[in-house]
């Protein structure tokens, strides 16, 4: 009988232990008190100041230096997203590292909270921390084909076509440097005049930017200039910083 | 009493249970550990070090030939464990079709305690490094998609790849990272000089002399215990003008013809010597230090290099100190080598 009652204090005790170590693996509760939604960023390439339409495989005259232009590859990063509410508070985008391209140029960003901004920014680019953190997968996988293999970090902006102004033809800029004197990294920040961002479980709006192509060649440098840029140096600091440029905030698709 | 005890098994396994649950990494049993004769280790990531399985796969990934495009060079190709893991004293490598490269294949040893590879330092973490030969067209000409492919269609490694990264699949992340677990546990630190330095041997006093020598003449740049200071360093004899060093990673004038030291270690085993692999006996890249040595101009441009006079007997002394830093065991240790 005696033993029977140490027994049962035994199990009794057990359990308890048992259900505590259960306990202390289960993770914590996440907050689910606010709301979220989600939106969309879309990138429309557009030529020329006046916003022509921009074609992928097809000679652009260029309203600049009325070279002709074709472009074949387009390519580059937007990262690190943060929004901006009226009251000045921030929602940093987590792992916010996204490849457009004219074949793909929309990126849905889920778990925005609820509210009105005002605002957003983001890098034309990758900042220097992931230009340096070893090997990454989803859209910084050097698999892309947007890394220097031989000089750790990331092709920014990578543009590559024919020219017949040209001396060979052709051009390839790979844009990229994430160090001083040679950092490329461009910060673009935009308040959305006249209407808010209005985000909410329900509701599914689009941000849309226009990004002029034509910018790469609104520098002193022509085509026939210099045609091939595969390094850090001034050419990219300047051709990357034309590019950034060329990025404007159009509207809001509610 | 039976239902007693079975009631107390069935807690006991509950609580194992329990526990077993919360172990959420994946760490699996290791024979290595970096030792401390260098410091602390300069590699970043520090949820990749090395583990057995990690290791195992890594060194599988290294010697396979299957990972260039014509299936004719691995890794081991041009860092060879005789050699102490350079090339097989060629002044430059050849990869695929026989294609030359540009420079002498560097030593894979002690990386652990490097924060940027290659010759020019462009490389600046180790888990990237393999992409650089994996698609150079002139070492194994592939691209990075292709290598993952070429892995999976060798049926070994999806239990290598499940033992080293247990619920991770055969990708770049899991490739690269298993490399670097085989590069890091590559460690030279067993030459004679280490043994002097831990009380285990004792230098002739010849090597006493060149030991001397050394430490006035070379220990600025070739710093103890790496044998390198990892720094980018000018040396006056321009054997290839058309290759500028550090110039090409960092487009910086002060940069141009400055090349990351090598480590001198198991250097009797890795000539020809210099980042074109120009020179073969330690003898002359003596003799070249002490003319270069002897240029203002050089003197000037280096910012460390001072003149140096050395009589024969000096030069004598100081090669056989510097071959007090062969490894014999490593190049010989089963763990490195080729799996047959």
């Amino acid at each position: 009988m005696k033993n029977l009652k140490t027994n049962t204090i035994l199990f009794a005790l057990i359990a308890i232990f048992s259900a505590a170590y259960l306990q202390s693996c289960t993770e914590e509760p996440t907050e689910t008190t606010s709301t979220k939604g989600s939106i969309s960023l879309e990138f429309e390439h557009v030529w020329g100041l006046d916003k022509a339409p921009f074609y992928m495989n097809t000679p652009l005259l260029h309203p600049m230096t009325k070279d002709t232009i074709n472009v074949n590859l387009l390519k580059y990063y937007i990262s690190n997203i943060v929004l901006t509410k009226a009251d000045g508070s921030k929602h940093a985008v987590p792992e916010s590292y996204y490849l457009i391209s004219p074949e793909e140029n929309s990126i849905e960003i889920k778990d925005v909270p609820s509210g009105e901004y005002t605002g957003i920014e983001y890098i034309i680019g990758v900042d220097s921390a992931r230009n340096n953190s070893g090997i990454q997968s989803g859209a910084l996988n050097p698999s892309n084909g947007m890394f220097w293999s031989w000089s750790t970090g990331y092709i920014f902006v990578r543009v590559e076509g024919t020219s017949p102004q040209s001396p060979t033809g052709m051009f390839l800029y790979h844009l990229g440097g994430y160090t001083a004197p040679f950092n490329a990294i461009n910060k673009r920040n935009f308040l959305f005049v006249q209407e808010n961002l209005s985000v909410s479980p329900t509701a599914k709006p689009t941000v849309h930017f226009t990004v002029n192509v034509a910018k790469f060649w609104h520098g002193p440098l022509k085509v026939a200039d210099l045609n091939v840029i595969h390094n850090v140096g001034d050419n990219a600091v300047s051709m990357a910083k034309n590019f950034s440029d060329g990025f404007i905030f159009d509207h809001i698709h509610k | 009493m039976h239902s007693t005890i079975r009631m107390f098994l069935f807690f006991a396994a509950t609580i194992l249970l329990g526990l077993q649950s919360c172990k959420t990494d994946n760490s699996n049993s290791t024979d290595f550990s970096f030792p401390g004769d260098f410091g602390p280790i300069a590699y970043p990531n520090l949820n990749n070090i090395p583990t057995a399985d990690g290791i195992t796969l890594g060194r599988h990934l290294f010697y396979d030939v299957n990972l260039s495009a014509n299936r004719t060079i691995s890794c081991g190709s041009c860092h060879a464990q005789v050699h102490g893991f350079a090339d097989h004293n060629l002044p430059l490598s050849f990869g695929i079709h026989n294609r030359k490269g540009v420079r002498n294949s560097p030593p894979i040893i002690n990386l652990a305690w490097s924060s940027t590879f290659m010759w020019d330092g462009g490389i600046r973490h180790l888990d990237v490094m393999p992409i650089a030969p994996f698609t150079d067209t002139n070492e194994m000409g592939m691209t990075l998609p292709l290598v993952i492919e070429r892995i999976k269609e060798n049926p070994k490694y999806s239990a290598l790849y499940s033992k080293a990264f247990p619920e991770k699949e055969i990708n770049e992340e899991t490739t690269l990272l298993a490399l670097s677990q085989f590069m890091l546990s590559i460690v030279s630190n067993n030459s004679k000089y280490d043994r002097v330095k831990k009380g285990k041997a004792q230098f002739t006093n010849s090597e006493k002399t060149g030991y001397e020598l050394f430490k006035t003449h070379c220990g600025n740049c070739h710093t103890e215990p790496l044998f390198t200071n990892g720094n980018y360093e000018y040396n006056g004899f321009i054997a290839n003008g058309n290759d500028k060093g550090r110039f090409r990673i960092s487009q910086l004038q002060k940069d141009a013809y400055r090349f990351k030291v090598p480590t001198l270690r198991n250097l009797e085993f890795t000539y020809p010597y210099m980042h074109n692999g120009s020179i073969r006996t330690l003898e002359e890249v003596l003799n070249k230090y002490i003319e270069s040595s002897q240029v203002q101009s050089n003197i000037d441009y280096s910012g460390k290099m001072h003149p140096i006079s050395l009589t024969s007997s000096d030069r004598a002394s100081l090669i056989l100190f510097l071959k007090t830093l062969t490894d014999t065991d490593f190049i010989s240790n089963p763990k490195y080598s080729e799996i047959q």
